[in-house]
């Protein structure tokens, strides 16, 4: 395992990087696929609200075929079993470079240590087949925090991005420039 | 860019804010004062495409004041609050439903302390409110186990993903749950010998993968980083796998019909959620709302035009949908044949 992959699975799963990140993420808000919103306006019934996500995340990868027959992953499970890492962990840590293209749930956003029964299903393509005929899509039941604090941590959000970010770089340059040479692999 | 687009319209909205009069009532008289989340959610509400009631929901009357600001008085006014019980419902069953009858591979995300037992009643209900009212889907989805945050004893033992998927089909196997449950399938005439008989009869391909729990020290964040790996060239495999098997039913679904389809379940089980979402019956509607594609579409639409031009789908009588086919074999055979170039350098057709 080379260093810098090192660093960045810290970056990705450490609960340090975690921490502090709370709230509900406009990023994330996008992500919905179809959900129901705990606060409805006053009517009968409460809605079940769709969106075109589907679409939307086909016509946001340049250059595929015309014809794409999607291929869906579901990812379920209780709250706390680390879904949301896990789909996260999937398309940023496979495509690295594709980081600013693709959308992931955000770390520790989606609540999955917080208990409550109104959830939202998000949808995310993975960087690696969105250009091909059979793209695939994950899909995650998420429960969205609390609606508040949103601002705030949205840029929490990309200030953790940005320290991880700068991290990486000046230790990767502290290495090279002081071993001259890479870590050895840890098996 | 997206992420720039929506923070530039924050700042518009919080401008347009902070020059409105008529939102003196704000408590903080604060410049950085961002638009509130209600804002931002019912603005992205407003984008939905689809809105089905759930006919089988029911909201609160009671208005939990708390959760609105003062300077809110939009949504003071109106908000209903979804109930309890409805919300279960929405997550464990109508989520589950759409997810199960739409997915080529489902994922179990469990942490590996539980057991396999309560893990296995779970999927198993899962997919029987899936599986069970599920017509002519034809295809199961594959199930992958992720056994997330393994401790480091239980990820040596079940570290290589086969002898994983053995192991945890012979611990089911010695439960008295699963003979119950091979009970039920003999009853309804199904031999089920194996575990893996019994996750056949739900889903078409089923492994076992242990992710262990991160840790900062190397040779551990190494195997997580290589167990994610493998989970997804599994997750690739299998739904490679399963989609040629659809293809190979002309089941396999683009783009377009794939969103149709699937808003159409879900119309349809915000109706009734214990009816059946069956996919010859979406194909058969959708001929209503979009252009049919491909071949069998359009042969479809055709049929079920008959079928409403015949009167057929008001009468109970048995055998008109079959005289229908044999009626328009002879007249497609004769469209196809016409459409065949004959080969010049030969007698047969090419």
């Amino acid at each position: 395992m080379d260093f810098k992959t090192y660093v960045f699975m810290k970056w990705l799963l450490d609960v340090r990087y975690l921490e502090g990140s709370t709230g509900l993420h406009l990023d994330d808000l996008k992500a919905t696929w179809f959900g129901v919103p705990h606060s409805q306006s006053d009517s009968e019934y409460p809605q079940l609200f769709i969106w075109n996500k589907l679409r939307s995340l086909v016509s946001e990868a340049a250059d595929a075929p015309q014809r794409q027959y999607p291929s869906l992953v579901s990812f379920i499970g209780a709250t706390g079993s680390g879904k949301s890492t896990l789909i996260r962990a999937l398309i940023r840590m496979l495509e690295p470079v594709a980081r600013e293209d693709y959308d992931a749930p955000l770390p520790g956003v989606n609540s999955d240590m917080f208990v409550s029964t109104s959830s939202d299903v998000h949808l995310y393509a993975d960087p690696r087949t969105a250009k091909r005929t059979a793209p695939l899509y994950f899909a995650g039941m998420f429960t969205p925090k609390s609606h508040i604090v949103i601002g705030i941590s949205y840029l929490i959000h990309v200030y953790n991005l940005k320290t991880a970010r700068a991290f990486l770089e000046t230790t990767t340059q502290w290495q090279e420039k002081r071993l001259h040479q890479p870590l050895k692999p840890c098996h | 860019m997206a992420r720039k687009e929506i923070t530039s319209a924050i700042e518009a909205m919080s401008l347009r804010e902070a020059n409105d009069p008529s939102d003196a009532s704000s408590s903080k008289p604060n410049k950085l004062r961002k638009p509130t989340p209600g804002d931002i959610i019912s603005r992205h509400l407003e984008t939905a495409s689809e809105r089905p009631y759930l006919r089988w929901g029911r909201l609160t009357h009671s208005i939990d004041q708390s959760h609105h600001r003062p300077g809110d008085p939009r949504r003071a006014r109106n908000a209903r609050r979804v109930n309890r019980e409805t919300r279960t419902k929405i997550v464990t069953q109508l989520y589950p439903r759409l997810l199960y009858a739409f997915s080529d591979v489902v994922c179990f995300v469990q942490n590996s302390t539980r057991e396999s037992e309560e893990m296995f009643d779970t999927l198993f209900d899962w997919a029987k409110q899936g599986h069970e009212k599920t017509l002519n889907q034809r295809i199961r989805p594959g199930l992958i186990i992720v056994l997330n945050k393994s401790t480091e004893t239980v990820h040596d033992a079940l570290s290589n993903p086969d002898k994983a998927t053995e192991k945890m089909l012979r611990a089911y196997e010695s439960l008295s749950r699963f003979r119950e449950m091979q009970r039920m399938w003999r009853k309804r005439g199904r031999r089920v010998e194996t575990a893996r008989d019994l996750i056949h009869c739900y889903y078409y391909a089923f492994k076992v993968i242990s992710i262990p729990t991160y840790s900062s020290s190397p040779p551990v964040a190494n195997q997580t980083s290589e167990s994610i790996k493998t989970l997804y060239r599994k997750i690739r495999d299998m739904s490679d796998c399963i989609r040629e098997k659809r293809k190979s039913y002309n089941m396999d679904l683009d783009t377009s019909s794939f969103n149709s389809y699937m808003e159409k379940a879900a119309k349809k089980l915000a109706v009734d959620l214990n009816s059946a979402i069956d996919f010859h019956h979406i194909q058969m509607s959708s001929g209503d709302s979009r252009l049919p594609n491909r071949f069998s579409e359009h042969l479809l639409q055709l049929m079920s035009n008959m079928v409403r031009m015949r009167g057929l789908d008001q009468s109970n009588e048995i055998g008109g949908e079959a005289q229908l086919v044999e009626d328009l074999i002879r007249y497609i055979a004769s469209c196809i044949a016409a459409q065949v170039q004959p080969n010049p350098d030969s007698s047969k057709f090419s």
